[in-house]
């Protein structure tokens, strides 16, 4: 599909021959990508089957590794709570995160503008960034008490560094010679960062976007750890309490599943907001230290 | 030789008076990197800056182009002086900066949207730039899709769209094959041939100079000096035919030997 468009003498009918091959190549890739989802899917799907049965053959006691099929019946037996509890972790880990963008984009922006604000700011940051979130958490809780405001605090400073670092390095790529020929159009800096700088930045800072919000998601969930009366981590907490293994495996599940409708909503807000071969180029990811 | 009269105001001309650039890195590692060049350029005028890597030509385009301060020295276009970026020229470097996320067409017309003017209005230039260098029909197509010299031949036409006086050019076919060169030449020989601009062109390719160049500037390697200005009085238009002029060799024989004897060749 990408391949270069022949240059010099293309008369009309060759050119006009490549879109057609290009059709077929749309429905062969689309038929293939097909298949190989739904080879993924079987995959996953034997494996959850090789699980059961295992646990059947070797007779797995359920404190210490739960079948699939009694994870998906504690699942669907308790949706009530599953779902008051996982709206909450989910609101707190939205609000974080959003908060978490903003900031983080606004740093990114100033920190390319000024490197004194650069030199400044990047060491505080990768500072803030070593302390464990588990170390931070009781801290927060202190400050903003038991209530979700301390869960979205500390969702929002896991997303931050992986936003800033992706933002930073996005805005850099722009080549010198694109600004200098903008300058030399008479383009004003806010024309150079709108037209130019976030475009070019726009595949990293979607890169962080991703790794942010998954990080937020873990973020939230030590906050309920530590202190909380609501959520899913703290639906985990109780459960490990009461010996519940199997609850806390569905709980584990359903803030995986959380996690990664998360992160294909991002894709899918990039999908819609970027060209077609901005998000060609691929992303280069920065993790943040995990807690 | 060409003079303003001539050509009204369409073309413009280009002043140097005794332009340095100094990089200061403190104590003696100062580094000179054009040391007073003086030099005028005509109106309409294809003038190549020639000189090895390192001596400075890519430096005193960007003063030209009032990119780069002078650290001493006045540069002036149409007898105004230049003290930050001029807004009435169209510049092509080596790298092709076009934009990846808009089409040929919209690359082109990126100067129009900068300025303020009418799209609508320029659509129709953009479109016949792009025919005049065989790529027509890749006004929709993206800058992934084109090969390098395609690339390059984009930004030219971004370069002339907004109908500049004045055409700066720093090694723009420096990054291409050999043969793409030779048509890029060819392509740009056309493309100002049929317009009124005037032409700076850096370039260490002493063939591309002497063939399209009425005058050539050969720099010393650093600190940057203007050695020679040499005239080129092959005929016009410069075609294939020209390269097998004997003239022509003589020309460029004679600029080897200039470089020759400054111990670059």
């Amino acid at each position: 599909m990408k391949g270069k468009m022949r240059q010099g003498r293309t008369s009309q009918t060759e050119f006009e021959q490549e879109p057609t091959k290009e059709k077929r190549n749309n429905q062969d890739t689309r038929k293939h990508s097909l298949r190989t989802n739904a080879l993924l899917l079987g995959i996953y799907f034997a494996m959850l089957v090789v699980w059961e049965m295992a646990n059947r053959l070797f007779h797995v006691p359920a404190y210490l590794l739960p079948p699939p099929s009694a994870i998906a019946r504690s699942i669907v037996e308790n949706p009530g709570q599953l779902l008051g509890n996982f709206i909450t972790t989910l609101q707190e880990v939205l609000v974080g995160f959003c908060i978490g963008v903003v900031v983080s984009l606004a740093l990114g922006a100033l920190i390319v503008s000024i490197s004194f604000f650069e030199r400044l700011i990047y060491p505080a940051l990768v500072a803030f960034q070593a302390i464990p979130k588990v170390a931070l958490a009781p801290i927060l809780v202190v400050w903003f008490g038991f209530g979700p405001t301390s869960k979205i605090m500390l969702g929002f400073v896991s997303a931050m560094f992986p936003i800033v670092v992706n933002t930073v390095i996005g805005l850099k790529q722009t080549h010198p010679e694109m600004i200098y020929l903008m300058r030399s159009l008479g383009a004003s800096s806010l024309q150079i960062f709108l037209k130019i700088r976030l475009l070019t930045a726009a595949p990293y800072i979607f890169g962080g976007f991703k790794v942010g919000i998954t990080l937020a998601v873990v973020g939230a969930v030590v906050g309920e750890f530590i202190a909380a009366n609501s959520g899913l981590g703290y639906m985990l907490l109780v459960a490990n309490n009461s010996f519940k293994i199997t609850e806390m495996f569905s709980v584990v599940v359903i803030l995986s599943l959380m996690s990664i409708g998360l992160y294909y909503l991002i894709e899918l807000i990039e999908v819609i907001l970027l060209p077609k071969p901005l998000r060609r180029k691929g992303n280069t990811l920065e993790t943040g230290a995990k807690t | 030789m060409q003079t303003q009269q001539d050509y009204g105001m369409l073309a413009a001309s280009v002043r140097l008076d005794e332009v340095s650039r100094l990089y200061k890195r403190g104590g003696n590692s100062d580094l000179l990197a054009v040391d007073r060049v003086s030099l005028e350029v005509f109106p309409a005028e294809f003038c190549s800056v020639l000189g090895p890597s390192g001596c400075g030509k890519s430096t005193l385009l960007m003063m030209i182009a009032g990119l780069y301060p002078t650290s001493s020295g006045r540069v002036f276009i149409n007898d105004t002086l230049v003290n930050g970026p001029y807004t009435e020229l169209g510049i092509v470097f080596q790298r092709d900066v076009l934009l990846d996320w808009r089409t040929v067409l919209d690359n082109v017309l990126l100067p129009i949207e900068v300025k303020g003017l009418s799209k609508a209005r320029y659509r129709e230039r953009a479109l016949e730039l792009l025919n005049m260098v065989g790529l027509g029909e890749f006004a929709g197509a993206y800058p992934e899709q084109l090969s390098g010299g395609m690339r390059q031949r984009v930004a030219i036409c971004r370069a002339l769209v907004h109908d500049p006086p004045l055409l700066l050019m720093d090694e723009p076919f420096g990054a291409l094959d050999a043969l793409t060169r030779e048509k890029l030449n060819l392509d740009l020989m056309r493309l100002t041939t049929e317009s009124n601009k005037t032409m700076i062109f850096v370039t260490h390719s002493i063939d591309e100079a002497v063939l399209m160049s009425d005058r050539i500037v050969i720099m010393s390697p650093r600190p940057g000096k203007v050695t020679q200005v040499l005239e080129v009085d092959l005929p016009k238009p410069r075609t294939l035919e020209t390269r097998a002029d004997p003239h022509f060799h003589a020309l460029v024989h004679k600029i080897r030997e200039a470089f020759h004897s400054m111990g670059i060749i």
